[in-house]
Protein backbone atom coordinates (compact mmCIF):
# COMPACT_ATOMS: atom_id res chain seq x y z
CA UNK A 1 0.00 0.00 0.00
CA UNK A 2 1.29 3.64 -1.14
CA UNK A 3 1.30 6.49 1.17
CA UNK A 4 -1.31 8.25 1.15
CA UNK A 5 0.70 11.40 -0.07
CA UNK A 6 2.41 9.18 -3.00
CA UNK A 7 -1.44 8.37 -3.90
CA UNK A 8 -2.71 12.21 -4.18
CA UNK A 9 0.28 12.82 -5.88
CA UNK A 10 -0.06 10.47 -8.23
CA UNK A 11 -3.51 11.13 -8.77
CA UNK A 12 -2.75 15.37 -9.34
CA UNK A 13 -0.08 14.44 -12.43
CA UNK A 14 -2.62 12.24 -13.62
CA UNK A 15 -5.51 14.56 -13.72
CA UNK A 16 -2.80 17.34 -15.21
CA UNK A 17 -1.32 14.42 -17.95
CA UNK A 18 -5.57 13.67 -19.12
CA UNK A 19 -6.26 17.58 -19.28
CA UNK A 20 -3.36 18.69 -21.47
CA UNK A 21 -3.53 15.59 -23.55
CA UNK A 22 -7.22 16.23 -24.31
CA UNK A 23 -6.87 20.17 -24.38
CA UNK A 24 -4.18 19.23 -27.34
CA UNK A 25 -6.27 16.66 -29.21
CA UNK A 26 -9.38 18.69 -29.35
CA UNK A 27 -8.40 22.07 -29.58
CA UNK A 28 -4.76 22.66 -30.85
CA UNK A 29 -4.17 22.52 -34.34
CA UNK A 30 -1.07 20.26 -35.76
CA UNK A 31 2.20 21.96 -35.99
CA UNK A 32 3.71 21.82 -39.33
CA UNK A 33 3.23 17.89 -40.46
CA UNK A 34 -0.23 16.62 -40.28
CA UNK A 35 -0.30 14.93 -36.52
CA UNK A 36 2.34 16.15 -34.93
CA UNK A 37 1.41 17.89 -31.37
CA UNK A 38 3.22 19.60 -28.29
CA UNK A 39 3.08 16.11 -26.38
CA UNK A 40 2.82 18.00 -23.41
CA UNK A 41 1.34 15.06 -21.66
CA UNK A 42 5.04 13.67 -22.28
CA UNK A 43 6.49 15.64 -19.27
CA UNK A 44 4.25 15.20 -16.64
CA UNK A 45 4.69 11.05 -17.43
CA UNK A 46 8.85 12.03 -17.15
CA UNK A 47 8.19 13.40 -13.87
CA UNK A 48 6.10 10.90 -12.70
CA UNK A 49 8.58 8.52 -13.66
CA UNK A 50 11.50 10.65 -11.66
CA UNK A 51 9.32 11.34 -8.40
CA UNK A 52 8.07 8.09 -8.22
CA UNK A 53 8.81 4.12 -9.91
CA UNK A 54 8.93 3.21 -13.77
CA UNK A 55 5.78 0.79 -12.60
CA UNK A 56 4.41 4.15 -11.46
CA UNK A 57 4.95 5.72 -15.06
CA UNK A 58 3.27 2.83 -16.89
CA UNK A 59 0.05 2.75 -15.41
CA UNK A 60 -0.14 6.61 -15.78
CA UNK A 61 0.60 6.66 -19.40
CA UNK A 62 -2.03 3.53 -19.98
CA UNK A 63 -4.77 5.50 -17.36
CA UNK A 64 -3.99 8.64 -19.17
CA UNK A 65 -3.88 7.20 -22.77
CA UNK A 66 -7.72 4.94 -21.80
CA UNK A 67 -9.09 8.04 -20.25
CA UNK A 68 -8.41 10.44 -23.01
CA UNK A 69 -9.65 8.19 -25.64
CA UNK A 70 -12.77 7.71 -23.90
CA UNK A 71 -12.74 12.01 -23.72
CA UNK A 72 -12.01 12.00 -27.48
CA UNK A 73 -13.85 8.82 -28.47
CA UNK A 74 -11.34 7.36 -30.15
CA UNK A 75 -11.22 4.27 -27.43
CA UNK A 76 -10.32 1.10 -29.91
CA UNK A 77 -9.80 3.22 -32.81
CA UNK A 78 -6.76 3.50 -34.66
CA UNK A 79 -5.76 6.62 -33.36
CA UNK A 80 -5.99 5.10 -29.68
CA UNK A 81 -3.54 2.40 -31.10
CA UNK A 82 -1.04 4.57 -32.08
CA UNK A 83 -1.29 6.67 -29.14
CA UNK A 84 -1.05 3.93 -26.63
CA UNK A 85 2.11 2.71 -28.79
CA UNK A 86 4.05 5.76 -28.94
CA UNK A 87 3.36 6.27 -25.24
CA UNK A 88 4.47 2.77 -24.00
CA UNK A 89 7.48 2.60 -26.31
CA UNK A 90 8.55 6.07 -25.28
CA UNK A 91 7.77 5.58 -21.53
CA UNK A 92 10.03 2.45 -21.63
CA UNK A 93 13.00 4.47 -23.78
CA UNK A 94 12.38 7.07 -20.73
CA UNK A 95 13.07 5.03 -18.34
CA UNK A 96 16.30 3.27 -19.37
CA UNK A 97 17.56 6.38 -20.43
CA UNK A 98 16.89 7.90 -16.94
CA UNK A 99 18.19 4.99 -15.17
CA UNK A 100 21.45 4.56 -16.89
CA UNK A 101 22.35 8.06 -18.49
CA UNK A 102 20.76 10.89 -15.95
CA UNK A 103 23.22 12.72 -14.87
CA UNK A 104 25.57 12.78 -18.14
CA UNK A 105 22.47 13.72 -19.91
CA UNK A 106 19.79 16.12 -18.25
CA UNK A 107 16.11 15.17 -18.53
CA UNK A 108 15.90 17.96 -21.69
CA UNK A 109 17.81 14.44 -23.04
CA UNK A 110 15.33 12.02 -21.18
CA UNK A 111 12.61 13.77 -22.74
CA UNK A 112 14.20 14.01 -26.17
CA UNK A 113 14.20 10.60 -26.62
CA UNK A 114 11.05 9.77 -25.36
CA UNK A 115 9.67 12.00 -28.25
CA UNK A 116 12.34 10.41 -30.74
CA UNK A 117 10.74 7.02 -29.95
CA UNK A 118 7.45 7.94 -29.80
CA UNK A 119 7.17 9.50 -33.17
CA UNK A 120 9.39 6.71 -34.81
CA UNK A 121 6.89 3.92 -33.15
CA UNK A 122 3.96 5.54 -34.71
CA UNK A 123 5.24 6.13 -38.47
CA UNK A 124 6.55 1.96 -38.13
CA UNK A 125 3.23 1.27 -36.96
CA UNK A 126 1.90 3.39 -39.30
CA UNK A 127 3.28 1.92 -42.34
CA UNK A 128 2.14 -1.58 -41.09
CA UNK A 129 -1.39 -0.62 -40.66
CA UNK A 130 -1.77 1.23 -44.42
CA UNK A 131 1.04 -1.47 -45.31
CA UNK A 132 2.03 1.55 -47.31
CA UNK A 133 6.23 2.25 -47.60
CA UNK A 134 5.84 5.62 -48.70
CA UNK A 135 4.75 7.07 -45.57
CA UNK A 136 8.76 6.58 -44.46
CA UNK A 137 9.25 9.80 -46.34
CA UNK A 138 7.42 11.78 -43.26
CA UNK A 139 10.29 10.15 -41.02
CA UNK A 140 12.88 13.41 -41.30
CA UNK A 141 10.09 15.52 -40.32
CA UNK A 142 9.06 13.26 -37.26
CA UNK A 143 12.37 13.42 -36.01
CA UNK A 144 12.82 17.28 -36.57
CA UNK A 145 9.53 17.97 -34.45
CA UNK A 146 10.91 15.28 -32.09
CA UNK A 147 13.47 17.75 -31.54
CA UNK A 148 11.33 21.28 -31.37
CA UNK A 149 9.17 19.60 -28.92
CA UNK A 150 11.44 17.49 -27.01
CA UNK A 151 13.80 19.54 -25.88
CA UNK A 152 11.55 22.08 -24.39
CA UNK A 153 9.50 19.69 -22.78
CA UNK A 154 12.85 18.32 -20.78
CA UNK A 155 13.91 21.67 -19.79
CA UNK A 156 10.28 22.52 -18.75
CA UNK A 157 10.79 19.37 -16.37
CA UNK A 158 14.28 20.41 -15.45
CA UNK A 159 12.69 23.93 -13.91
CA UNK A 160 9.50 21.54 -12.85
CA UNK A 161 11.35 19.30 -10.66
CA UNK A 162 13.16 20.97 -8.12
CA UNK A 163 10.03 23.60 -7.65
CA UNK A 164 7.51 20.63 -6.73
CA UNK A 165 9.89 18.99 -4.62
CA UNK A 166 10.63 22.70 -2.67
CA UNK A 167 6.77 22.66 -2.51
CA UNK A 168 6.60 19.43 -0.89
CA UNK A 169 9.12 19.66 1.64
CA UNK A 170 7.28 23.37 2.34
CA UNK A 171 3.60 21.63 2.60
CA UNK A 172 5.33 18.76 4.67
CA UNK A 173 7.27 21.33 7.13
CA UNK A 174 3.60 23.24 7.42
CA UNK B 1 20.46 23.49 -17.96
CA UNK B 2 21.82 21.68 -20.99
CA UNK B 3 24.54 19.05 -20.48
CA UNK B 4 27.23 18.45 -23.32
CA UNK B 5 25.80 15.30 -23.53
CA UNK B 6 22.38 16.93 -24.10
CA UNK B 7 23.19 19.65 -26.95
CA UNK B 8 25.36 16.10 -28.41
CA UNK B 9 22.00 13.99 -28.44
CA UNK B 10 20.62 17.08 -30.74
CA UNK B 11 23.23 17.61 -33.03
CA UNK B 12 23.61 13.81 -33.98
CA UNK B 13 19.27 13.88 -33.80
CA UNK B 14 19.74 16.68 -36.24
CA UNK B 15 22.35 15.21 -38.49
CA UNK B 16 20.08 12.16 -38.55
CA UNK B 17 17.38 13.75 -39.85
CA UNK B 18 18.99 15.79 -42.63
CA UNK B 19 20.46 12.15 -43.63
CA UNK B 20 17.17 10.46 -43.51
CA UNK B 21 16.06 13.34 -45.26
CA UNK B 22 17.92 12.83 -48.16
CA UNK B 23 19.01 9.38 -48.31
CA UNK B 24 14.89 8.30 -47.68
CA UNK B 25 13.44 9.20 -51.03
CA UNK B 26 16.17 7.19 -53.05
CA UNK B 27 15.96 4.01 -50.79
CA UNK B 28 12.12 4.09 -51.20
CA UNK B 29 12.79 5.13 -54.95
CA UNK B 30 11.46 7.71 -56.35
CA UNK B 31 11.87 7.72 -60.01
CA UNK B 32 11.10 10.24 -62.79
CA UNK B 33 8.76 9.28 -65.57
CA UNK B 34 5.02 8.91 -66.50
CA UNK B 35 2.67 9.01 -63.34
CA UNK B 36 0.08 7.04 -61.75
CA UNK B 37 -2.25 7.69 -58.89
CA UNK B 38 -2.85 4.85 -56.68
CA UNK B 39 -5.55 5.06 -53.87
CA UNK B 40 -5.35 2.50 -51.28
CA UNK B 41 -8.06 1.84 -48.45
CA UNK B 42 -6.14 -0.15 -45.72
CA UNK B 43 -3.46 -1.84 -47.06
CA UNK B 44 -5.79 -2.91 -50.12
CA UNK B 45 -4.79 -0.95 -53.34
CA UNK B 46 -8.46 -0.25 -54.86
CA UNK B 47 -7.51 1.98 -57.82
CA UNK B 48 -5.11 2.82 -60.11
CA UNK B 49 -4.83 5.19 -63.35
CA UNK B 50 -2.87 7.60 -65.17
CA UNK B 51 -2.79 11.10 -63.80
CA UNK B 52 -3.60 12.72 -66.80
CA UNK B 53 -6.85 11.08 -66.96
CA UNK B 54 -8.66 14.03 -65.35
CA UNK B 55 -11.65 12.64 -62.77
CA UNK B 56 -13.64 12.75 -59.91
CA UNK B 57 -14.05 9.75 -57.29
CA UNK B 58 -16.66 8.96 -54.99
CA UNK B 59 -15.14 7.01 -52.00
CA UNK B 60 -18.45 6.12 -50.04
CA UNK B 61 -17.21 3.72 -46.91
CA UNK B 62 -18.83 2.38 -43.93
CA UNK B 63 -17.30 5.18 -41.89
CA UNK B 64 -17.71 8.05 -43.72
CA UNK B 65 -17.28 9.69 -47.54
CA UNK B 66 -14.08 11.31 -49.56
CA UNK B 67 -14.22 13.02 -52.72
CA UNK B 68 -10.82 12.71 -54.52
CA UNK B 69 -10.05 15.19 -57.32
CA UNK B 70 -7.59 14.32 -60.30
CA UNK B 71 -7.12 17.87 -62.37
CA UNK B 72 -4.12 18.59 -64.98
CA UNK B 73 -1.98 15.87 -63.81
CA UNK B 74 -2.10 16.62 -59.70
CA UNK B 75 -4.79 15.08 -57.49
CA UNK B 76 -6.17 16.21 -54.33
CA UNK B 77 -8.85 15.58 -51.94
CA UNK B 78 -11.84 17.70 -52.95
CA UNK B 79 -13.57 16.91 -49.79
CA UNK B 80 -13.70 14.47 -46.67
CA UNK B 81 -16.09 14.10 -43.94
CA UNK B 82 -13.37 13.22 -41.47
CA UNK B 83 -12.64 15.33 -38.45
CA UNK B 84 -9.74 17.24 -38.60
CA UNK B 85 -9.83 17.44 -42.43
CA UNK B 86 -6.33 17.21 -43.09
CA UNK B 87 -6.29 15.44 -46.04
CA UNK B 88 -7.89 17.93 -47.51
CA UNK B 89 -6.17 20.97 -46.17
CA UNK B 90 -2.73 19.30 -47.96
CA UNK B 91 -4.20 20.63 -51.55
CA UNK B 92 -2.47 19.12 -54.77
CA UNK B 93 0.47 16.84 -54.96
CA UNK B 94 2.04 15.71 -57.66
CA UNK B 95 5.11 14.41 -57.79
CA UNK B 96 6.13 10.56 -57.13
CA UNK B 97 6.24 9.63 -54.38
CA UNK B 98 3.74 12.42 -52.55
CA UNK B 99 0.92 11.29 -50.44
CA UNK B 100 -1.96 12.21 -48.78
CA UNK B 101 -3.08 10.14 -45.96
CA UNK B 102 -6.36 10.09 -44.41
CA UNK B 103 -6.07 8.33 -41.43
CA UNK B 104 -9.71 8.47 -40.03
CA UNK B 105 -10.51 6.44 -43.17
CA UNK B 106 -7.40 4.57 -43.54
CA UNK B 107 -6.99 5.85 -47.33
CA UNK B 108 -3.91 6.76 -48.58
CA UNK B 109 -3.99 8.32 -51.99
CA UNK B 110 -0.15 8.23 -53.96
CA UNK B 111 1.70 9.40 -56.85
CA UNK B 112 3.64 6.62 -58.11
CA UNK B 113 5.83 5.92 -61.25
CA UNK B 114 3.60 4.47 -64.23
CA UNK B 115 4.62 0.82 -63.83
CA UNK B 116 3.53 0.35 -60.52
CA UNK B 117 4.24 -3.30 -60.28
CA UNK B 118 7.83 -3.13 -61.03
CA UNK B 119 8.33 0.69 -59.28
CA UNK B 120 8.03 -1.28 -55.70
CA UNK B 121 10.51 -3.48 -55.98
CA UNK B 122 13.75 -3.21 -57.83
CA UNK B 123 14.90 -6.32 -57.22
CA UNK B 124 14.99 -9.02 -54.62
CA UNK B 125 18.40 -10.82 -53.73
CA UNK B 126 17.92 -14.11 -51.89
Amino acid sequence: MKPLRNIVWLSMLLGVGIIVQAIEALYLPSLIIPGAKLGLANSITLLVMIMFTWKDAFLHVVVRVLTVSLITGTFLSTTFLYSLAGGLTSTLVMIIWLRYFYGAFSFAGVSLMGALTHNITQLFLSVLILGHIGIMTLLPWLIFMAIITGVPNGLMVNVLKPRLEKATAQLLNA
Amino acid sequence: MLTIWDRALIVTVMAAAALSFFLLPKAIGATKGERSVIIQSGSRPIQSFPINQDRVINMDGQDGFCVVEVEAGRVRVKKSDCPKKLCQSQGWIDDIGELIVCLPHQTVINVSSKNTEASEVDAVVR
